[in-house]
């Protein structure tokens, strides 16, 4: 089990703990202490697991993954960030996807440790929407879109021969993901396989995610495509997504304020929110499975903020990607 | 991490459509014999995908009110409720942007993946290159919108005519890449209606109908057609050892080899094909066999069986025998010929049987009766160490004794065996028959249950406690010791040993204590119960092997076999030997 690590002495303990009391423990937790400076190897090598630490910064959360990987001995590779915590049964929930031999890579649902700030509880929203619906039918095609980074569990062997995680791109588990599916693998998604990953707190920090999840789409997407018009349902799932963070966004974000004014009526504006009982069916129906269902209806206001940060960010990730040609390379944690 | 705008545009759509399809496909499945989804998640999601839509709908008769009252919704709508006229626009805007988008993609995959690619590069698929510059891809997309674009109104104007071969051969290369594989063979076998020299496509064909005997045919056609390709051998010897017919697949192999010798795959495929074509080859096993026991009878048994060339998973096959049974006084004899047929579908499911009769000729008076026997045995094993079923019906004759055979003694059985493995080394079996014992003046009836705990010490030895029950009907004077109850308690062993080179030693093996309640009695003491069984096959050459099987029992009531009394002791001997021909 690898913890790809890089300041994270504040959560990586939580992690830790969550990891040592699964009923399905792992055989060893390696802990990748990519140069810190606030004492997470410490933090982490007083509970007891195996600390490694690359000669330099690795720079990526891919970097560090992959260094790690070298030290794996066991015919499965699970990659939890830093800062998740997994519920105590998810590791044991997703061991049975690899019953099957084509299966390289499995994932869980995922939901926000906390849901405090707006932020938090847009994503709540998110996930809980995009988790009981989107990823479900996904799954049922055999095609989930991604192998979440923040919990995946990889068969080691297939993991080596890709070369562990590549850093070419900001969405690292997109890219492998992906170069699964164009190898012939399948990967599964496991929803009753939970981990709780911090989500982004502020604005900044949001920002900051979204910035490196919306570049690592467009990357993934221009690296791909060619590869992916091979894979049945991906390409369309794909497609729909692309279109959707390109001229939904710009539908979204100049269309409808353009067309409220050309009309002088504010009643287009409800365009925002128009499809607000659609999504609270499915975000219902997962926060009922959770008795959560008073937090998904206090949130959810939340998501449409989000929703709408969202479409700028992938707007932006586009022209600057493909029509600019400033492909963004830095790897910027989002909290 | 998310991509693209959840509940935004096309992309809630497209999850809707897949709901949507989820129950059809299944049943599409399920009609084509392809394993099945889970039908938990199709009515879950199809609950979900019902609640949006009822969602949606109920929100677009909402908006068509508070907009009727705001303004009129345009003219293109007057005839209609507002918030129809609101439904119809946007369900048609979003499910015509879908499809266009969805479109565009499948015209896109067809123009990249278009070009012929040889059968060589059929084996040696990797991923595309990634070298490829990115503007140069995008002024290719832009050239297919382009060319679309001019495209479309001359395809329109044009009559309806049929589409080039190498169109056929584009759509049948991206279909093959996509795994679409029903669609890859149409329009392979467009191709090789138009060109029926292309052994691309004949390669291919092959490969999409692998299941099919017509892939073998098209295997050998492509052969004609490019016979210095060793990769076409090697496939129609793949085709031939799926179909069960070894010698031939090892004649194809060889004649891969002369053209690439050393080549990995034809001499894996080659040594893989070569034991099962021995094995599977025609045989003949010629047998003989005795017993004797403490009752002074004694059995002798000069018998054979020929087996066909296995097809398959089906094997067919004769089996005939000629037993004498004499007492010292007298002696009768039994004559049996029996079809056999054993059918494996599976690593894990077999079936075998006989069907035939039995002539018996009595002692007493000379004349000869013929009555039809037969058996019949399936075993499924849910996998390596799962839950096994054994069941087998059998209708044989009782021939222990000239007596049992005088009286034509027949037992119709039908007997079960379920083995559930607690863990990998605990298992736990339950055994049920049931037997009509029909004779010339009676009718019985015998019940036996029993049970097991077996536990394996390694793969080869395995350790048993068991307890085994036996109930009679009635009494009988046709000459087999039929009492009221008899209880065995037991313990066994298993022992298999097998050589690098193929020598073979099994020994089954029990020990325990019987009693023994005849009609109108309380069960008597316990007594000692023996049993052993053992195997040995030694190989001769491929194909060839000599098996020696040696049986003795010492006790009242035996499980198997019939016993004359209720002190009975019994020893046998058989020795065979299978002739791969």
């Amino acid at each position: 089990m690898i913890v790809p690590a890089f300041n994270e002495a504040a959560s990586v303990a939580d992690t830790i703990r969550s990891l040592q009391a699964q009923t399905a423990r792992p055989r060893e937790i390696i802990v990748v202490d990519d140069c810190s400076t606030d004492g997470t190897g410490d933090v982490a090598r007083a509970l007891g697991v195996t600390v490694v630490r690359p000669p330099a910064n690795t720079g990526s959360k891919a970097g560090a993954q992959t260094f790690a990987l070298r030290y794996v001995r066991t015919s499965l590779t699970i990659a939890v960030d830093a800062d998740t915590v997994l519920a105590a049964d998810a590791i044991e929930r997703l061991l049975p996807a690899f019953g099957q031999p084509r299966v390289a890579a499995a994932c869980g649902f995922v939901l926000p440790q906390r849901v405090r700030s707006v932020w938090e509880r847009g994503r709540y929203v998110e996930y809980l929407f995009a988790f009981t619906f989107y990823k479900q039918v996904q799954e049922y095609y055999g095609k989930p879109l991604i192998s979440s980074g923040c919990f995946s569990m990889y068969r080691t062997t297939i993991l080596r021969t890709q070369r562990g995680w590549s850093d070419r791109t900001l969405a690292e588990d997109m890219d492998l993901t992906w170069n699964l599916y164009q190898a012939g693998y399948a990967v599964r998604f496991v929803p009753e396989a939970v981990c709780y990953p911090i989500e982004p707190r502020t604005f900044r920090l949001m920002g900051t995610q979204l910035q490196r999840w919306s570049h690592g789409f467009v990357q993934n997407v221009k690296l791909h495509w060619r590869d992916l018009l091979a894979v049945p349902y991906l390409r369309s799932a794909v497609a729909v997504a692309f279109w959707d963070a390109t001229v939904a966004a710009a539908v979204y974000l100049v269309a409808l304020p353009a067309l409220a004014l050309l009309l002088a009526s504010p009643w287009v504006l409800l365009g925002y929110v128009i499809d607000a009982p659609a999504v609270l069916v499915p975000v219902l129906a997962g926060a009922f499975q959770r008795r959560e269902v008073g937090r998904a209806l206090a949130s959810v206001p939340a998501f449409f903020l989000l929703r709408t940060v969202n479409a700028v960010f992938f707007l932006r990730a586009v022209c600057a990607e493909l029509l600019l040609g400033r492909p963004l390379r830095h790897y910027k944690k989002g909290h | 991490m998310n991509a693209g705008l959840p509940g935004t545009g096309i992309g809630g759509i497209f999850y809707l459509a897949s709901a949507l399809v989820m129950p059809f496909r299944e049943v599409y499945r399920r009609l084509r014999g392809h394993p099945v989804g889970d039908w938990r998640v199709v009515t879950g999601q199809l609950a979900i995908t019902g609640g949006i839509l009822g969602a949606m709908w109920v929100t677009g008769w909402l908006l068509g009110l508070a907009l009727a009252t705001a303004r009129p919704i345009g003219t293109a709508g007057a005839a209609l409720p507002p918030g129809n006229v609101l439904r119809f626009v946007s369900i048609a805007l979003a499910f015509g942007t879908l499809a266009a988008v969805l479109a565009g993609v499948e015209l896109l995959r067809l123009w990249v993946h278009r070009g012929r690619r040889s059968a060589s590069h059929i084996r040696q698929e990797t991923p595309l290159s990634h070298e490829r510059s990115v503007v140069q891809q995008w002024r290719r997309v832009a050239s297919l919108v382009v060319l679309a674009v001019i495209a479309a109104p001359v395809s329109l104007a044009q009559s309806p005519r049929r589409p080039p071969m190498r169109v056929h051969l584009a759509r049948a290369d991206s279909a093959w890449a996509a795994r679409a594989e029903s669609v890859a063979a149409r329009e392979y076998a467009a191709v090789l209606a138009a060109d029926p020299e292309n052994s691309h496509a004949t390669y291919r064909l092959a490969q999409l109908t692998r299941d099919d005997p017509a892939a073998l045919r098209l295997f050998q056609r492509y052969v004609e057609l490019e016979p210095e390709d060793p990769w076409g051998y090697m496939a129609v010897a793949d085709a031939l050892s799926r179909a069960g017919r070894y010698a031939e697949a090892l004649r194809s192999y060889d004649a891969a080899l002369r053209l690439a010798p050393g080549e990995p795959e034809a001499v894996a495929g080659r040594a893989k094909v070569f034991a099962p074509a021995r094995a599977a080859a025609p045989a003949v096993t010629p047998l003989v066999s005795g017993s004797r026991d403490s009752d002074g009878n004694t059995t002798f048994r000069l018998g054979g069986s020929a087996e066909l060339q296995a097809r398959g998973p089906l094997r067919l096959g004769v089996e005939a025998s000629h037993d004498r049974v004499t007492d010292g006084v007298s002696t009768a004899g039994l004559a049996q010929l029996a079809l056999r047929a054993a059918w494996r579908p599976s690593r894990l499911a077999s079936v075998e049987g006989a069907l035939g009769g039995t002539r018996l000729e009595r002692s007493d008076s000379g004349s000869t009766t013929v009555v039809p026997t037969g058996r019949v045995r399936a075993r499924w094993r849910r996998s390596t160490h799962g839950v096994t079923v054994d069941v087998r019906a059998q209708r044989a004759v009782l021939a222990a004794s000239p007596l049992l055979v005088n009286n034509r003694v027949l037992r119709t059985e039908l007997r079960a065996l379920v083995e559930i493995p607690v863990t990998r080394t605990l298992k736990l079996r339950g055994l049920g028959r049931t037997a009509l014992l029909r004779d010339t003046a009676d009718l019985n009836h015998r019940t036996a249950l029993g049970g097991v705990v077996a536990v394996a010490l390694s793969p080869a030895i395995e350790l048993s406690g068991q307890v085994h029950q036996i109930r009679y009907s009635h009494a009988s004077t046709a000459g087999y010791f039929a009492p009221r109850l008899a209880q065995v308690v037991e313990a066994g062993s298993y022992l298999e040993l097998e050589t690098p080179r193929g020598w073979l030693l099994a020994i089954d093996v029990g020990a325990g204590a019987q009693r023994v309640a005849e009609f109108g009695g309380q069960p008597g003491p316990w007594s000692r119960a023996l049993r052993w069984y053992s195997l040995i096959t030694a190989p001769l050459a491929p194909g060839r092997a000599l098996q020696l099987e040696i049986e003795g029992e010492d006790s009242m009531v035996a499980r198997e076999a019939a016993t004359t009394a209720g002190a009975w002791r019994y020893g046998s001997a058989a020795l065979s030997l299978r002739w791969a021909l």
